[in-house]
């Protein structure tokens, strides 16, 4: 009875000091990356929208090229404080990434496709990300359900002087080479933030 | 009747003076811009406030720049939307900063005349309650 007892015990003492060690090793070694970006539970699964891109007349999936990312953004050309901030943002964090910077598309969907002609949508996408893509459709049912899926909003008002009062939500998306929206960055956030999360996720793929 | 002249002269001085020193401490700096390429750009800027209380009642550009300039708030709504709307003055209060940056108050230039490129400047005149015109050159950089 005794012995058994014991053995039980030396059982449940080995079972916890591997728990700890394996605890140690991950806090020593991999250390857990906690993201500056929003994580969606359970992450949205996009690869079922089609992005119309203007820039090459293609339909292109919601998803990231292999081993690499779709940086999807929401906006318009007339917004000169919120989109300019923010994709300078993903601009100076695509910089940081260097070379991986190659494994990084870009998109922007415009919210205001009457006034964003493919050119003006093409050259404001461009001066961001050279290789970006231009998303535009006039179509608002389709603009609606490409938006959806990501919890995009926006409206547009046009006032008795003829100003269209836009509105937005002014995320960028980030979704991996399965079209799973992998993190969500919050206007505001600085592209230090951004670039460390870029490189996380572009990690988990080196290490896969 | 001397003295007397004396002494308003000196007193004359001294408000001089005092007027002086509310002008010279009102400030605008850190004038900048982001290049553009749509219709639309911000100039980002701080002031800083003189003795007394003020407030900037208006923005102007040379019509080379845009056809228009406003002061403009972009604000967060509660559905998480942003949006931006026109300002008719900025408070500013005494001896205070105030930093226009991105995200908040910004000098909007709509209908730009030709795209804002890395290296140009940007004059704009900034108006107070009081009168003071303040004209202040914004650089364009990528930032």
């Amino acid at each position: 009875m005794t012995t058994h007892s014991s053995r039980r015990r030396t059982g449940r003492l080995t079972l916890v000091l591997v728990l700890t060690m394996s605890l140690v090793l991950t806090a020593c070694g991999d250390e857990e990356y906690v993201p500056a970006g929003i994580i969606r539970t359970p992450a949205p699964d996009v690869s079922g929208i089609v992005l119309p891109d203007v820039t090459n007349d293609a339909d292109v999936p919601a998803v990231g090229p292999e081993d690499g990312l779709l940086v999807l953004y929401f906006g318009y050309t007339y917004c000169p404080d919120v989109c300019p901030t923010t994709m300078s943002v993903l601009r100076r964090a695509m910089r940081d990434l260097g070379n991986d910077a190659d494994r990084i598309d870009v998109a922007m969907v415009t919210v205001d496709p009457d006034r964003d002609t493919a050119e003006v949508l093409t050259s404001y996408v461009h001066a961001f990300a050279p290789d970006g893509f231009a998303v535009r459709t006039t179509d608002l049912d389709r603009l609606a359900a490409i938006a959806e899926p990501f919890g995009a909003k926006y409206s547009l008002t046009t006032r008795d002087d003829g100003y269209v009062e836009v509105v937005h939500t002014g995320f960028l998306y980030a979704i991996d080479d399965e079209g799973i929206l992998r993190i969500t960055w919050p206007f505001g956030i600085d592209s230090d933030s951004v670039f460390k999360d870029m490189e996380a996720l572009l990690k988990e793929y080196d290490n896969a | 009747m001397r003295k007397t002249l004396v002494a308003v002269l000196a007193l004359a001085l001294v408000a001089g003076a005092c007027g002086d020193d509310d002008d010279a401490s009102l400030s605008v700096s850190d004038a900048w811009s982001r290049p553009a390429t749509g219709p639309n750009g911000a100039v980002y800027l701080t002031v800083e406030g003189g003795d007394t209380d003020t407030a900037l009642t208006g923005v102007s550009v040379s019509s080379d720049v845009a056809a228009m300039a406003q002061i403009h708030q972009t604000v967060m709504r509660d559905d998480g939307t942003m949006g931006m709307s026109m300002l008719p003055e900025v408070e500013i209060p005494a001896g205070t900063t105030v930093a226009m940056v991105p995200g908040g108050v910004h000098v909007m230039l709509m209908d730009l005349a030709e795209p804002l490129e890395v290296g140009m400047t940007v004059d704009v005149v900034l108006t107070f309650d009081d009168g003071t015109e303040i004209t202040t050159t914004a650089d364009v950089r990528d930032e």
